[in-house]
């Protein structure tokens, strides 16, 4: 017995390999199915293309039935408001402090340059 | 960014740009009605740095504009007849036509902003002595 030793221990040895090939060398959950280790900030990103491209066929086919896009920016603080007033004043919180907004829109509104962020809250 | 908002050099907008469904509809919405009262960015920040699950919703949304003392007859009455919707579809499809396509996207001027606080800055200052220039021939 002593002298098949050596095969028991080969035997062993790539039968752990195939193991390893068997699972893609990579990563894998309890149940042994493949972990994907991708940032959450590239499936975001993957995510964000897909629904991108179905809104934007969803609202060209809209856009073509309705009415043209409008191609002026969008006014600040447009709306219907009763009170416009209500909606400006200064930020009295956290690091905008001090400065005047209306509604979306936060600094001075004599600004020479605009910075417009588009996003989503999620 | 705040430094060329507070001194003047630049004003700030942020626009609704859903791509993550119902829930940011709605928080949007939310974010508009409580504008309605003043609380526009109290509610953004509280949905873009504190947001969890719960403030997506109804009550959530309810719970903030009580702690931030809204009119909540108010404000009810406008998330449920989602007064503010088309506001926020005018900005979707503004964000269409300027070409956004993903989020988030900044734009100075009218053009691509870049992805980065750097990139975004340098924008804004190469616009601002544009907007100067211009300013200057137009003075004589």
């Amino acid at each position: 017995m002593g002298r098949y030793r050596w095969l028991v221990v080969l035997a062993l040895g790539m039968g752990m390999a195939v193991a390893a090939c068997g699972s893609g060398g990579g990563p894998v959950d309890q149940d042994g199915q493949p972990v994907s280790t991708e940032t959450p900030r590239s499936e975001r990103a993957e995510r964000e293309a897909t629904i991108m491209e179905q809104q934007a066929q969803q609202v060209a086919g809209q856009t073509a039935q309705d009415e043209p896009v409008p191609d002026t920016p969008i006014e600040s603080g447009a709306g219907e408001v009763e009170d416009e007033a209500a909606a400006s004043g200064v930020i009295d919180f956290g690091h905008r402090e001090g400065l005047p907004f209306a509604r979306n829109v936060v600094g001075d509104p004599d600004a020479p340059v605009v910075i417009v962020e588009y996003s989503d809250f999620q | 960014m705040e430094e060329v908002i507070r001194t003047g050099l630049a004003r700030y907008e942020y626009r609704h740009f859903i791509i993550f469904g119902a829930a940011s509809e709605f928080a949007a919405m939310a974010t508009e009605c409580a504008g309605d009262q003043g609380a526009w960015w109290e509610f953004h920040d509280e949905y873009l740095f504190e947001g969890r699950a719960r403030t997506f919703t109804r009550a959530g949304a309810i719970e903030i504009a009580e702690r931030e003392g809204l009119n909540i007859a108010q404000f009810t009455q406008c998330i449920d007849n989602e007064e503010h919707r088309d506001r926020i579809l005018q900005m979707q499809q503004q964000g269409f036509a300027e070409g956004v396509n993903g989020t988030p996207t900044f734009r100075v001027n009218g053009e691509p902003g870049g992805r980065s606080l750097s990139a975004i800055l340098d924008k804004v200052h190469q616009a601002a002595e544009a907007a100067e220039a211009a300013e200057g021939q137009e003075g004589g």
